[in-house]
């Protein structure tokens, strides 16, 4: 996961995205070269009568397609926190759709979420009855990073 | 302007984790599951090893002294499958949990629920594997596998209830040995550190890497061979039964295929590590980074095709027998390599001869007669002479004790520092090596001349002149089981290194260590790299 800071124009944002280092296109070619190992050794075998191995390989194959496609899926997986002179706007974007959240400025606060049981806390922005979590994409220590950045420029 | 925020490793929070069993229950955290992972393995490494010092009290003098002969069978097949299966994979699984997110800079594994059940899955199976010899106790079936770790058919059709146990555990433990291989790759393919291109990661990660590739490659196989054999046990199928038009020496082919690759399953994490630390403790930087790299590929690639030297006896064609015997002896070549390199690592290098760098010598010695008696094995006539005998368990051992055991001891005193944030007892751990050395070699190297006089495997009496040689095997073996408490004492000892006084590990424990792990304080933060380091940057 990498946090990045960036002065923009108006202000400041703080972008969270993951790092995959593995394309989508490569993804497609690991899974095919795998595919064509397990599969070439379980049809040779087939044709000697262990036509068992057959499914097996499907299922492993099919594990590690489904293991692939999940972490492609998050890959592009972006949260961008910008702010200006009077409003802070969340945009997150992810496979298949993209959320903006707004609030004010000088209004909004930072709620931090430490469950006694949990392994990692919860960063929250709200106002107005509003709440929406931040930082979803760090780790704790990144997370405090941000939390303290963010009260800097809060109420202000 | 954009930079990456960072922040010390001190902030981490730990306050607010689950405590308890349930810590264990649900963690996700590499750490944490390769803590597990290590833990289980040395557990199941005492099971084991007392089911074969009982094997080896019988075999102290000839004749039935202490068990019945289907009980020894019971005990020789079901120690193999908890060493192999339960002890030295889940080992190298734990190396892979601890080391690759720290090696590659990723803050944990890329599927950490996944990676949660492939652990749990284990205990489960280690039960259904042992499980039958308490159910014998109560009258319920005739005990455990009593078929030899392989489980030849038709032998296993017409096996007990321990079998179908076995057949359960193996499928268990192969969806567990798939989870932590995908994990692998995907760990290593998406989550390595900007900069960490193929050629600069760390030859563990290699190593794990060819191995992952070939369980994907060989566990549906064993997974197919088992379930022919439950069908054919209980549904009517033949594929193995000549009567019924299967073929036997087909269950042999299917095994082996996954058997053979297994041995450098087991054996490829442990030759990625051993670069490792002959550089720290030579004080140089490893010799050959990518001969290794190649060499490890190769030896996958060979490791699939050179299957049926198991059973060169079983009434292979001629140009099969000769094709096998000289793809076997191929494998060789990239070995050498690899020795040749680890060799030229130490080469004028100010070497130290701390406890990893003893067991590191004592691995390339014992891996080394390994190597050169499997080259003896892979000759065709000879084998005729040596097949089931003494000779290939004392060159399977040299190879997976030697090889592969003392390799994970290597890791654990190597890495426990890193690990457990103190400094192991020096003075334990050398105790430990020369007792291990010393006794293994006491074991195992009678049973060579053993197999050379013509004593068979699996057998628990025997002709009156391989008594000599049999007593000062077990006596070795009774040494060498009962000096790995003194293993065990010292990771005891090193986790709870505040309350034994010993001393605080620094973030590099090792004066000549590099690598990523190092840069991070010992024990590391939670979650691995709060930060992640890029090696993009000049001088990185």
């Amino acid at each position: 996961m990498a946090l990045l800071v960036r002065e923009t124009l108006s202000g400041q944002a703080w972008v969270a995205r993951r790092n995959p280092m593995l394309s989508s296109l490569q993804a497609r070619r690991l899974t095919l070269a795998a595919a064509g190992i397990s599969g070439g050794i379980a049809l040779i075998f087939s044709a000697f009568g262990a036509w068992p191995v057959l499914p097996f390989a499907g299922i492993e194959i099919g594990a590690l397609w489904l293991a692939l496609r999940h972490l492609q899926r998050q890959a592009g997986d972006e949260e961008r926190i910008d702010i200006d002179a009077t409003t802070i706007r969340v945009t997150r974007r992810s496979e298949d759709r993209c959320d903006q959240d707004e609030f004010s400025r000088y209004w909004a606060r930072l709620r931090v979420d430490r469950p006694p049981d949990k392994q990692t806390f919860r960063l929250f922005l709200r106002s107005h009855g509003r709440e929406t979590e931040i930082g979803r994409l760090l780790t704790d220590t990144q997370k405090i990073v941000l939390e303290k950045d963010l009260r800097k420029h809060l109420g202000t | 302007m954009s930079h990456a925020t960072t922040a010390p490793h001190e902030t981490h929070h730990d306050a607010h984790y689950p405590g308890g069993i349930m810590r264990w229950l649900t963690t996700t955290n590499h750490k944490d599951i390769g803590s597990m992972y290590l833990t289980f393995a040395l557990i199941m490494f005492f099971v084991g090893g007392a089911m074969i010092l009982a094997v080896r009290a019988e075999l102290f003098q000839p004749g039935l002294q202490l068990m019945q002969p289907e009980f020894f069978n019971q005990l020789i097949g079901i120690h193999a499958l908890v060493m192999i299966f339960a002890a030295l994979m889940p080992a190298a699984t734990g190396f892979a949990n601890w080391q690759i997110p720290l090696m590659i800079g990723a803050p944990d594994m890329a599927l950490p629920r996944i990676n949660n059940w492939g652990f749990w899955l284990l205990p489960p199976a280690a039960i259904l594997l042992t499980l039958p010899f308490l159910l014998a106790v109560f009258g319920i079936g005739d005990g455990a596998l009593n078929t030899g770790w392989t489980m030849y058919a038709p032998l296993s059709v017409q096996g007990g209830i321990g079998v179908d146990f076995a057949i359960f555990s193996i499928h268990i433990l192969g969806i567990s040995s798939i989870l932590g291989s995908i994990n692998v790759i995907v760990t290593i393919f998406n989550l390595r550190a900007p900069g960490m291109t193929m050629m600069k990661l760390p030859i563990f990660c290699w190593g794990w890497l060819i191995t992952a590739f070939l369980l994907i490659a060989t566990i549906p196989v064993l997974a197919g061979a088992v379930t022919m054999l439950l069908t054919d046990r209980h549904f009517g199928t033949h594929f193995f039964n000549a009567a019924g038009g299967g073929d036997p020496i087909l269950f042999q082919h299917l095994f082996w295929f996954f058997g053979h690759p297994e041995v450098y399953i087991l054996l490829l994490p442990v030759w990625g590590l051993m670069p490792h630390v002959l550089a720290t403790f030579s004080r140089k930087p490893m010799y050959g980074y990518k001969a290794q790299v190649y060499s490890f590929i190769a030896i996958g690639l060979l490791s699939v095709v050179v299957w049926a030297h198991h059973f060169f006896t079983a009434g292979l064609p001629v140009p099969a027998l000769l094709y096998f015997m000289y793809s076997t002896m191929a494998i060789s070549l990239p070995l050498a390599v690899l020795f040749f390199c680890w060799i030229a690592t130490m080469w004028k290098g100010a070497m130290s001869f701390e406890t990893p760098m003893l067991f590191a010598q004592g691995f390339i010695i014992m891996f080394g007669v390994a190597g050169l008696t499997g080259l003896v094995l892979a000759d065709v006539a000879a084998d005729a002479q040596y097949h089931h005998s003494y000779f290939v368990i004392a060159h399977f051992h040299y190879a997976l004790f030697a090889g592969g055991i003392m390799g994970v001891m290597t890791g654990v005193y190597y890495w426990l520092p890193k690990w457990t944030g103190y400094m192991y007892d020096e003075k334990l751990g050398k105790l430990h090596f020369w007792l291990t050395v010393i006794s293994f070699n006491l074991t195992f190297m009678p049973q060579f001349f053993l197999g050379l006089a013509g004593m068979p495997r699996r057998i628990p009496d025997y002709a009156l002149q391989f008594t000599e040689f049999n007593a000062i095997s077990t006596v070795g073996a009774m040494i060498l089981g009962f000096s790995q408490l003194i293993f065990a004492w010292n990771i005891w000892k090193c986790a709870r290194g505040h309350a034994n006084g010993l001393a605080p590990a620094e973030g590099r424990a090792w004066e000549g260590a590099t690598g990523l792990e190092w840069e991070l304080s010992s024990p590391p933060p939670h979650h691995s790299w709060e930060v992640q380091p890029d090696l993009r940057q000049p001088g990185a």
